[in-house]
C-alpha cells in the first residue's frame, strides 16, 4: 500500500473510530439525561406503554377468540355422499384424487359397511339397520379442509366442484358457525389495526413533543454547536437516541403490563374452563410477540423523535 | 483570504446595516473591524459566518463564494472558522476539557486526537490545571480564555472576535490581544470587532472602520494623538507562549 492510500485508510479509520465513539458516548448520555429525572421519564414511558398495550392486547384477544372459537381441521369437514352405482375401488380412487386438491388436508373413504358399523356403534341404535332389508347407508368420502387458508368463498368453491364430480350425489357443510365466527374476528382485527394506527399516532406525537422540551431545553447549547460547525445530524443524535430510550422503556413496560393483565385474566377465564370441564389453553404472549413489541417501542420512539428533532433544530438559528 | 465584494445587508425590518461594503483580508493577516454600536459590526461578522446572508454582492473566502451555500455546506464553512464571543458561550454544564473539545468531536477527531489537542489549546492559554472545572467557576478572564482555546483547538486557518474584551479590565484585554497575536504569528488569519480604540492604538494592524453601515477607512489605525486614552504597550505585561 502506498503511504498516502495507508494515511487516508487510517483517517477513515479514525473517523469511523470516533463516529461509533461519539454514538456510544451520546448514547449513555441520553440514558443519564432520563435517569436524572426518573419521575417524569417513568410517567411519559407509563403513557406510552398504554399505548402500545391497548392495541397489542385486543390483537391477543382476538387470536384467542378465533383460536378458542374459530375451526380447526377436526371440525371443518366436509362429507361428500356418493351415489349408491359407485364401486368400493373408483370411490377409493375418488378419495385419492380429492386427496391432491391444494386446499384439501385429508381425504378418507367410508365404505357403506364401515358407516352402518358406526352408526350402529351409538346407543339405541343397534340392530336398527340390520331390520332392513339392504343397508340404506351411501358411501361417503369425508374431507377435512385446510381451514388456515379457507375463506366462505372458497368454501362455496370447493362445494360446487366436488359436486361436479362423478359419483357424488350430495354435499353437506356446516358452514354458517364458521363465516360469523370469522367475520366477528375480521371486524376485530380491523378494529386492533384502527386502534393500532390510531395509538401508534399518539405515541409518535407524545415522544415528539417529550423531543421538543428537551430540544427547548437545550437551546442555547444547540446554537453554540451550530456555530461552531456542528451539522443537523449531530445535534439531532442524542435527541434520536432519547426517543429511541423512552419507546424501548416503554415496550419494555407495555410487556410488563400485557403479562400482569394476562395473568388476571388466566386467572379469571381458568375456573370458567374448570366450570365447564373444557381443555382449553389460552394463547400468550410469547417472546416473539414481546420482541416484534420492543422493536415496535424502539422504531415508534425513533420515529416519533426524528421528525420532532428534524423540525424543532432546524428551526434553531444562531441570530 | 477573506473578501466582501459591494455587499449590502438589508434587514427585512428595512434597516440597512451595511451598504456597499468592499474589502479584503489576505491569508495570515490580523485586522480589526472597528466602529460604534450599531455600525454593521456584527453584521459584517454574521455574514462571513453565514448566519446572516447578504442581501447583495459576494462573499469570498478562499477564493470561494460562499454566500449562496446550502444549508449542508454552512457547518464545514463554520468549521474553518474559530470564533471569540464577547460573552463566551461556554456550555455551563460541561467542563472545561469538554467545551473546548466540542469543535473536534463535532469534526470527528479520533478520541486519543481530541485529549492530546485539547490539552494543548489549553496550554496555550495557560488553563491546562483547570481542564476538570465548570466555566462558572472560572473569572472572567479565565472564561474568555476557555472560549479562545476552544476557538483554536482544531487549528482552523481563520480566528473571528467579535468584542472578546468587551467585559475585561485594560490588562486582562491586552492579554487576551496577545494572544491573538500570537496565533497570527503562526499563520493564523485573525479579525477582531473592537470599539476598543485604546486597545486599537497600540497595535500595528490595520482596522475597517464602519459607520452607519457604510465601510469609511481601511488602513492604519490613526496615532495616538486622535486617542488620547491610548497607553503605550506596557513591557511587563504578561505574555502568553503559544506553540502551534
Amino acid at each position: 500500500m502506498k503511504p498516502s492510500a495507508q494515511a487516508q485508510s487510517d483517517t477513515a479509520q479514525s473517523g469511523f473510530m470516533a463516529w461509533q465513539q461519539h454514538h456510544r458516548s451520546v448514547a449513555i448520555e441520553s440514558l443519564v439525561r432520563l435517569a436524572k429525572h426518573p419521575l417524569s421519564s417513568f410517567v411519559t414511558m407509563l403513557v406510552l406503554a398504554i399505548g402500545i398495550t391497548l392495541p397489542s392486547s385486543l390483537n391477543l384477544v382476538v387470536r384467542n377468540l378465533s383460536h378458542l372459537l374459530g375451526p380447526d381441521s377436526s371440525t371443518l369437514q366436509m362429507s361428500l355422499y356418493l351415489s349408491a352405482t359407485v364401486s368400493a375401488s373408483e370411490a377409493q380412487k375418488l378419495a385419492s384424487q380429492l386427496q391432491g386438491w391444494p386446499e384439501i388436508n385429508q381425504a378418507v373413504y367410508v365404505s357403506p359397511n364401515e358407516a352402518k358399523q358406526a352408526f350402529e356403534q351409538r346407543e339405541g341404535f343397534e340392530g336398527l339397520i340390520d331390520s332392513l332389508p339392504t343397508n340404506p347407508l351411501p358411501g361417503l368420502i369425508t374431507l377435512s379442509i385446510k381451514s388456515a387458508t379457507l375463506s366462505a368463498e372458497q368454501a362455496d368453491k370447493i362445494e360446487t366442484k366436488a359436486l361436479q364430480l362423478d359419483g357424488v350425489a350430495n354435499v353437506k357443510m356446516d358452514l354458517q358457525w364458521f363465516q360469523k365466527i370469522s367475520a366477528v374476528v375480521v371486524l376485530l382485527n380491523q378494529l386492533a389495526a384502527g386502534l393500532a394506527i390510531l395509538l401508534a399516532t399518539g405515541v409518535m406525537l407524545v415522544v415528539g413533543n417529550t423531543i421538543k422540551l428537551a430540544i427547548d431545553n437545550r437551546r442555547e447549547e444547540i446554537i453554540v454547536i451550530k456555530l461552531i460547525g456542528a451539522t443537523n445530524a449531530f445535534i439531532r443524535r442524542p435527541f434520536l437516541y432519547l426517543g429511541l430510550w423512552l419507546g424501548l422503556g416503554a415496550a419494555l413496560l407495555a410487556v410488563l403490563l400485557s403479562k400482569i393483565s394476562e395473568c388476571a385474566l388466566t386467572y379469571a377465564v381458568s375456573s370458567v374452563i374448570d366450570a365447564y370441564g373444557a381443555n382449553i389453553t389460552l394463547l400468550t404472549l410469547g417472546l416473539n410477540d414481546g420482541l416484534l413489541l420492543l422493536a415496535c417501542g424502539a422504531s415508534l420512539g425513533l420515529a416519533g423523535a426524528w421528525l420532532a428533532a428534524n423540525h424543532h433544530i432546524r428551526s434553531l438559528e444562531p441570530q | 483570504m477573506i473578501a466582501f465584494e459591494q455587499v449590502s445587508k438589508c434587514y427585512t425590518s428595512g434597516q440597512e446595516a451595511l451598504s456597499d461594503v468592499s474589502f479584503s483580508i489576505k491569508t495570515g493577516e490580523m485586522a480589526f473591524v472597528t466602529g460604534h454600536s450599531g455600525a454593521g459590526k456584527s453584521t459584517l461578522l454574521k455574514l462571513m459566518m453565514l448566519i446572516e446572508r447578504p442581501t447583495k454582492g459576494h462573499i469570498l473566502i478562499n477564493d470561494v463564494t460562499v454566500d449562496g451555500f446550502s444549508h449542508r455546506q454552512i457547518p464545514l464553512l463554520r468549521r474553518k472558522f474559530g470564533i471569540v464571543h464577547q460573552n463566551h458561550q461556554l456550555l455551563s454544564d460541561r467542563s472545561v476539557f469538554d467545551n473546548v473539545a466540542l469543535p473536534l468531536i463535532i469534526a470527528g477527531f479520533a478520541p486519543r486526537d481530541v485529549g492530546r489537542r485539547v490539552r494543548g489549546a489549553l496550554d496555550k492559554v495557560n488553563l491546562l490545571g483547570k481542564e476538570k472545572q465548570l466555566p462558572e467557576m472560572l473569572s472572567g478572564g479565565e472564561q474568555q480564555r476557555v472560549g479562545i482555546a476552544r476557538a483554536v483547538v482544531n487549528k482552523p486557518p481563520f480566528l473571528i472576535a467579535d468584542e472578546p474584551t468587551g467585559n475585561l479590565d485594560p490588562e486582562l484585554s491586552a492579554q487576551i490581544m496577545q494572544i491573538f497575536k500570537d496565533f497570527n504569528d503562526f499563520g493564523v488569519t485573525v479579525l477582531v470587532a473592537t470599539h476598543d480604540l485604546a486597545l486599537l492604538a497600540r497595535m500595528p494592524h490595520r482596522s475597517l472602520t464602519l459607520r452607519e453601515g457604510k465601510l469609511i477607512g481601511s488602513g492604519l489605525p490613526s496615532s495616538s494623538v486622535h486617542h488620547p486614552s491610548a497607553q503605550p504597550r506596557d513591557p511587563h505585561q504578561p505574555s502568553v507562549q503559544a506553540n502551534i
